[in-house]
């Protein structure tokens, strides 16, 4: 009797060990399938991609390569995108020249220079907001207040301008975070040799916040690069590069309007070209991404 | 007593953090070339008096205050008195160690140029000047153009105390400095402030008995806002007249 109900004992132990083991196996494998999913579409888009854009980056031929930076679409589009290139570059100048310093002072401002209260809540809650507002909004803010109110008018100023109103939340927030980051007592050290609160801002603060500010102003070129939306109503279109500030010598193309108007074009060799634009913008924002990396954790670990 | 050049003295001085009443009508004076130990029990308001001397209360927008602080017979919280020049004169160093994120020459050379200060040899001198009294130089005189924060916590508050010394300030103030240290880097610091009494009027916050024994000439005990006893600091620590200091003295409030 007793060996039975042993034995009986035992087996019930290796099946609720195994029942274990087996609930143990399923969760590993449903947690390695939804990695595998989650990470899928990065590579998915990246062999789309690079399966058709590949040799008009990477080539030798004529017409890929630094040649397909090089070169104007020209007639029929059957050159290079130097146009949308070169648009792209000017664009981000132009934004980050004001977007960037914008957003610095005013988190300067705000964290440095006034009282937590209503006036910081609502200076956040609005940059909150605005970093939840859909690309497209951005653009038809841009047309309406920049290009039809302000009489700028289609062209690099209007869409470099509503690129910029687009890094203001991601600038403000990550430069926030960064001075609130910086110990008070640094900015007592300064004050406490005869300082100014100014001084003390710009030579000690602003410095020990350096790294997380270079981050977030990189983030933001990384993210307002790849943006289509706020430029179609605001900068134009070009096949050549802005000759102007105004009218329509200052339209200007960009890497993303030009994907996607060349992948909704008919025309078969196109579709080379809008994958190759995309391969390389896809890089120029991954090699901003890794940049902000490697300074965000060197400089940290020199200063901190 | 008044004829001393950098005579620093407290007269009355009752403060608050907003409705909260952190020192009561406080009276008690700092002689020239003296160590002078603030001590008492955590809360009883020792950093908020030491910090009301050099004015970094006014940070806080809540900060109120009451009564004088005199400094060469001067009240520094009159209008019109620069807050500036007054930092400029008395020095201050924290309880933690906190160099700049800059070089060990841009640390020392931070508060003589924003004095004024540009020549090159001159500022090289300050920076030599400043290390040695502060007993680093031996120790970084190779690695000036190294960052400040590879330094080991105790050479970086000694270099917060060079720092400190670059504007050539009569008086030093310092907040529990050795708090955060290791009894070796503790040592030598309590040694420093010892040596630096021959330039400077040091006023020293602590609450650590054996401490102030050890550095001070004369003590202040401060027990819950209030000055209970203000004397040389072996009169106060053989026979002290208050029951609250005694039994802060032998340990039984702390």
């Amino acid at each position: 009797m007793s060996g039975r109900s042993d034995a009986l004992i035992a087996y019930l132990l290796t099946v609720t060990q195994s029942r274990r083991h087996f609930t143990d196996f399923l969760f590993k494998t449903i947690l390695a399938i939804v990695i595998v999913i989650i990470v899928s579409p990065f590579f998915l888009i990246l062999i789309q991609v690079a399966s058709i854009g590949f040799w008009q980056v990477f080539g030798n031929s004529p017409g890929q390569g630094i040649e397909f930076f090089t070169t104007f679409p020209g007639v029929g589009l059957e050159g290079g995108i130097r146009n949308a290139f070169v648009g792209t570059v000017e664009l981000i100048v132009l934004a980050s020249a004001v977007g960037i310093p914008l957003s610095v002072f005013g988190a300067v401002y705000i964290t440095e220079y006034t009282e937590p209260g209503w006036g910081r809540s609502i200076v956040e809650f609005a940059s909150d907001v605005m970093a939840g507002i859909p690309s497209i909004v951005f653009g038809a803010f841009g047309f309406a207040f920049l290009v039809d109110f302000l009489h700028l008018g289609i062209g690099i100023v209007a869409g470099g301008l509503t690129l910029a109103f687009m890094m203001i939340p991601t600038v403000l927030r990550t430069t926030q975070e960064a001075l609130r980051a910086v110990p008070m007592s640094l900015r007592e050290a300064s004050l406490a040799l005869g300082a100014t609160k100014w001084s003390t801002t710009w030579n000690v603060t602003l410095r020990a916040a350096f790294p997380g500010l270079i981050t977030g102003i990189l983030l933001a070129i990384g993210r307002v690069m790849g943006e289509t939306a706020p430029l179609i109503f605001t900068a134009g279109n070009s096949l050549s590069v802005p000759t102007e500030l105004t009218g329509s010598g200052s339209w200007v193309a960009s890497m993303p309007y030009t994907i996607w108007a060349y992948v909704s074009d008919p025309r078969e060799y196109l579709q080379a070209k809008a994958h190759g634009t995309a391969l390389a913008l896809m890089i120029m924002v991954l090699t901003v991404d890794v940049v902000a990396n490697i300074i965000s954790r060197k400089v940290t670990r020199r200063l901190v | 007593m008044t004829d001393y050049e950098n005579y620093l003295e407290v007269r009355n001085l009752s403060t608050w953090f907003g409705k909260h009443a952190v020192l009561k009508n406080i009276s008690c004076y700092f002689e020239d070339n003296t160590v002078t130990a603030i001590m008492g029990p955590s809360g009883c308001g020792k950093s908020t008096l030491l910090r009301s001397l050099n004015r970094l209360n006014d940070l806080v927008p809540s900060f109120r205050l009451e009564g004088q602080v005199l400094f060469g017979g001067e009240n520094i919280y009159a209008p019109g008195s620069s807050v500036y020049d007054l930092r400029k004169r008395i020095g201050m160093v924290f309880q933690r160690p906190n160099p700049f994120p800059m070089s060990i020459y841009d640390n020392i050379t931070y508060g003589p140029k924003l004095h004024g200060t540009k020549d090159e040899d001159e500022l090289d001198k300050i920076v030599e000047q400043s290390l040695k009294k502060a007993a680093l130089w031996d120790e970084v005189k190779e690695d000036l153009d190294k960052p400040a924060l590879n330094l080991s916590g105790g050479q970086q508050q000694r270099l917060c105390i060079a720092r400190a010394l670059s504007v050539d300030p009569p008086v030093l103030l310092a907040d529990e400095p050795v708090s955060s240290l290791d009894p070796a880097s503790a040592a030598k610091i309590e040694e420093l402030l010892v040596e630096l009494k021959k330039d400077y009027t040091v006023i020293l916050v602590t609450h650590n008995v054996q401490q102030a024994f050890r550095v001070s000439d004369q003590s202040a005990f401060l027990y819950l806002g209030e000055l209970v006893e203000f004397d040389k600091t072996r009169r106060i620590l053989e026979a002290p007249a208050d029951e609250r200091t005694e039994a802060f003295i032998t340990g039984r409030i702390g």
